[in-house]
């Protein structure tokens, strides 16, 4: 019992590092200039460009809803015009590139994990095999580099569209004095904050991607198994963000620290 | 010439292939014939490097395909067109755009040529038609091929010997459609 358990956590780690293996060596074309740069340009439209509209309006709504429940908050000790301060570095810092990366997993993943997983059960992955094509190549590279680019942009997005609506709460609704709201903001927000931010992006579009297709590369048994991929990509992708984040916040935290200095 | 040695394949403990062994001459034309789930499409599938066996050899032209990796395993997968059960058509291009992809593949990125060459492919194979049209479409193909019996070419073989002068040619069910 006990053997099998870890035959069995030990085939798929392995397996998840032979996939990385051959992902890093796929990554060749794009040092000798023979990247496929209409997959790679596909994917920029579908990561990036289509998806806009969630990662916008996820922005605007937490950095609404944030700026609110920070004024209720601040505004009972009479610090209510250091809610733009409070706004916008928790959002370049945590809640822009956390909630973006859960949106793209959710969108980007599923659709990555169920298009492959559908590719791979109908033997469209050995047919590429099978014309010299490496599925790896051909598949996940391209979806990686674009994610790369796409990711942090996608964040950058939600992060300005987050702070104005933030502020537009603030000031429309709540009423806080612009002057302050503003001043505050722009003291207590440094480079840092947002280049934080956008460090955290690249790394979970990475890990995004790469979870994703694996899943996809490794469905088995038909419609069932790419089902189960997909929904296996997108709560292993999410939670692999939530956890990674933890430990990228302590360590970049030392790279850049918080706070007025 | 084609050998193979003393293949075995388990697989989730159930034994696929035992001791298989079997010589394909140059310029011939051998079949598989057997069960359903007898284990003839796993053979096929090792005899391109699809799939590793447990234990055995497969000879390709005086190469033992066995061990090798992936990139290795790409110059002997050239020498060989393979035609899956299901066709295995790429479901996000067209049936030309399917066709052409080995030819790109081999370098080929002049449209004018490649779509000369997909035109030349599809009448020498007598299967004008379905070019434009996505591969979920081609429904009236099977309905055409189980209707006649007997009938033109499938866009799937035309693309797998669609690189020039392959030395070997493996089908698995040529009837799948058609029974």
């Amino acid at each position: 019992m006990i053997a099998r358990l870890f035959n069995a956590l030990g085939g798929t780690f392995l397996a998840f590092f032979q996939y990385l293996g051959e992902v890093a060596a796929g990554a060749d074309p794009f040092y000798t200039h023979k990247l496929r740069w209409k997959l790679f340009l596909n994917q920029i439209v579908e990561i990036g460009l289509l998806s806009q509209l969630v990662v916008v309006i996820t922005g605007a709504f937490t950095g609404a809803v944030f700026a609110a429940q920070t004024f209720f908050q601040f505004n009972k000790i009479g610090m209510g015009s250091a809610t733009g301060a409070v706004v916008s570095v928790a959002i370049c810092r945590e809640l822009g590139p956390v909630l973006t990366a859960l949106m793209v997993a959710g969108r980007v993943g599923a659709a990555m994990s169920a298009e492959i997983g559908t590719m791979k059960v109908t033997e469209q992955i050995d047919a590429l095999r099978a014309l010299a094509v490496y599925p790896t190549d051909y598949l996940v590279v391209p979806r990686a580099l674009a994610m790369m680019v796409s990711m942090p942009l996608l964040v950058a997005e939600c992060i300005a569209v987050g702070i104005a609506a933030g502020y537009f709460v603030a000031i429309f609704m709540l009423e806080i004095n612009g002057t302050y709201y503003m001043a505050n903001m722009v003291r207590w927000t440094r480079n840092r904050d947002i280049i934080m931010g956008l460090s955290k992006a690249f790394c979970f579009g990475i890990l995004i991607v790469f979870i994703s297709c694996h899943k996809g590369l490794s469905a088995r048994e038909g419609a069932v198994g790419v089902g189960r991929a997909t929904t296996e990509a997108v709560v292993n992708a999410s939670l692999a963000v939530l956890i990674c984040n933890f430990f990228l916040t302590m360590l970049l935290n030392i790279i850049y620290p918080a706070g007025y200095q | 010439m084609l050998t193979v040695c003393d293949l075995m394949k388990t697989i989730d403990e159930q034994e696929i292939l035992r001791g298989v062994d079997l010589e394909v001459a140059t310029v011939r034309r051998s079949a598989i014939i057997g069960r359903s789930g007898g284990g003839k499409s796993v053979l096929l599938k090792h005899l391109v490097g699809l799939m590793q066996p447990d234990a055995g050899e497969i000879w390709i032209e005086g190469q033992n395909i066995i061990g090798l990796n992936e990139r290795q395993l790409g110059a002997i997968r050239q020498k060989v067109g393979i035609l899956f059960q299901g066709g295995a058509l790429f479901d996000s291009m067209t049936v030309a755009e399917n066709i052409a992809f080995p030819l790109r593949e081999a370098g080929e990125r002049d449209p004018k040529v490649l779509r000369e060459k997909v035109r030349e492919m599809l009448e020498v194979m007598e299967t004008r038609g379905p070019g434009r049209k996505m591969p979920v479409s081609l429904e009236w193909w099977n309905e055409k091929a189980r209707r006649s019996g007997a009938v033109n070419h499938s866009p799937a073989e035309v693309r797998a010997i669609t690189t020039s002068r392959l030395p070997v040619s493996i089908r698995s069910s040529r009837t799948a459609s058609i029974d």
